[in-house]
């Protein structure tokens, strides 16, 4: 049952909770609590981490590949791949 | 410095998770001014009830802080979050009473009697009238901003998310999230084997790669931005390569439909130096396939 409010501003509940339950099964950690209780703070929290996470991975992998990349040829397509994936 | 942020933080919302699920008093969302005014004069004046023991706040400070101050300051449930560090600045009042109360999950039973954390059954009552606010209700305004700034911070890691409003900010994450994920794991592929990409490249990896690279590049797929990050592929060394400049100029025609950026086929091209024949491949393909 959505609120006046809630239906003043056009979003509805349910629609919050289904993507608050999507974004639950993306994160990893969540997935396997389906106890179907996690509250949306804790889902945002998650989130949160786990996007931090996912940056810092994405920076790790940068740097090495782009070690890698130093001790390719210049000239080659993973060389190529590598530079485009990195800048 | 990362880690450490995330392992506090992770600590925190153990914590403050059983805080939404408080069935009684006022709904989650804060309503207006008034209702976070009278928070604030409730905790001013010593309203704040002891029972919230089972409340944590082992908030991370310097983090909480960028949140909280952005928050209106008449919220003066603000420094009941912060005072446990010491560093709040904006009222000292609730300190002496409330340090005693910031324990560390030791009465932890969270209530989970809700799910819908968003749900508004209650509300219209509170909003009326001035709550007589019980602990629950209390908590449950918390818990409200805390919802509201961790959507914030959720705002603020997202690249070009420009809007507030709680529905699109989730389908950004969800979106940005996926994206994410599948450049790990072709970064990942790649990072483990170089010499796997030549082969997957030429086949079907190509669809694949584009989209992470695109992605990689920040280039929001859904807007055929600018091409500028890949233009340094049109400097790759292509000396067998003349005849592609058709394809090059052609893009626009070939891809009428596809989001990726032209340049995204320089790139194509240049990944293949060593096979000619699968440049008639790509014309094919590429004219067909993307």
């Amino acid at each position: 049952m959505s609120s006046r409010r809630s239906r003043q501003s056009g979003i509805s509940d349910d629609q919050i909770a289904n993507l608050v339950t999507k974004l639950q099964h993306l994160i990893p950690e969540l997935r396997r609590r389906r106890s179907g209780k996690v509250s949306a703070s804790t889902v945002l929290q998650e989130t949160c981490n786990y996007i931090r996470n996912l940056h810092r991975e994405v920076d790790d992998l940068s740097d090495r590949l782009s070690e890698l990349l130093a001790s390719t040829d210049d000239n080659s397509a993973e060389a190529a791949i590598i530079r485009s994936l990195l800048n | 410095m990362l880690n450490k942020q995330g392992f506090m933080e992770l600590v925190w919302n153990n914590n403050v998770g059983s805080l939404a699920m408080k069935d009684e008093g006022t709904s989650e969302r804060a309503r207006s001014n008034e209702e976070r005014l009278i928070t604030g004069l409730k905790s001013n004046y010593g309203y704040v009830d002891h029972d919230q023991a089972d409340i944590q706040f082992q908030i991370v400070p310097e983090i909480q802080k960028e949140e909280e101050n952005s928050e209106k300051d008449l919220t003066l449930v603000v420094p009941d979050e912060h005072s446990e560090t010491g560093d709040h600045h904006i009222n000292d009042f609730s300190d002496s009473s409330d340090n005693q109360y910031y324990l560390r999950n030791k009465h932890d039973k969270p209530k989970r009697s809700r799910l819908e954390i968003f749900s508004d059954d209650e509300s219209e009552g509170f909003t009326r009238e001035v709550p007589t606010v019980t602990r629950k209700g209390f908590k449950r305004r918390r818990s409200d901003e805390t919802v509201s700034n961790k959507m914030r911070k959720l705002q603020k890691l997202l690249p070009n998310c420009h809007k507030e409003d709680t529905v699109s900010v989730l389908d950004k994450t969800i979106e940005y999230m996926k994206d994410l994920q599948l450049q790990l794991q072709v970064m990942s592929i790649m990072g483990m084997n170089p010499y796997i990409t030549q082969a997957t490249l030429n086949f079907e990896m190509h669809n694949y790669l584009l989209t992470v690279m695109a992605m990689a590049h920040g280039i929001n797929l859904a807007n055929q931005t600018t091409s500028s990050p890949l233009v340094p592929a049109s400097n790759w060394p292509l000396p067998p390569f003349s005849n592609l400049s058709l394809l090059h100029t052609s893009n626009q025609s070939l891809f009428p439909t596809t989001a990726l950026p032209a340049a995204s086929s320089h790139c194509l091209c240049g990944l293949v130096p060593c096979f000619p024949s699968s440049l008639d491949f790509y014309s094919h393909t590429m004219g067909g396939k993307l």
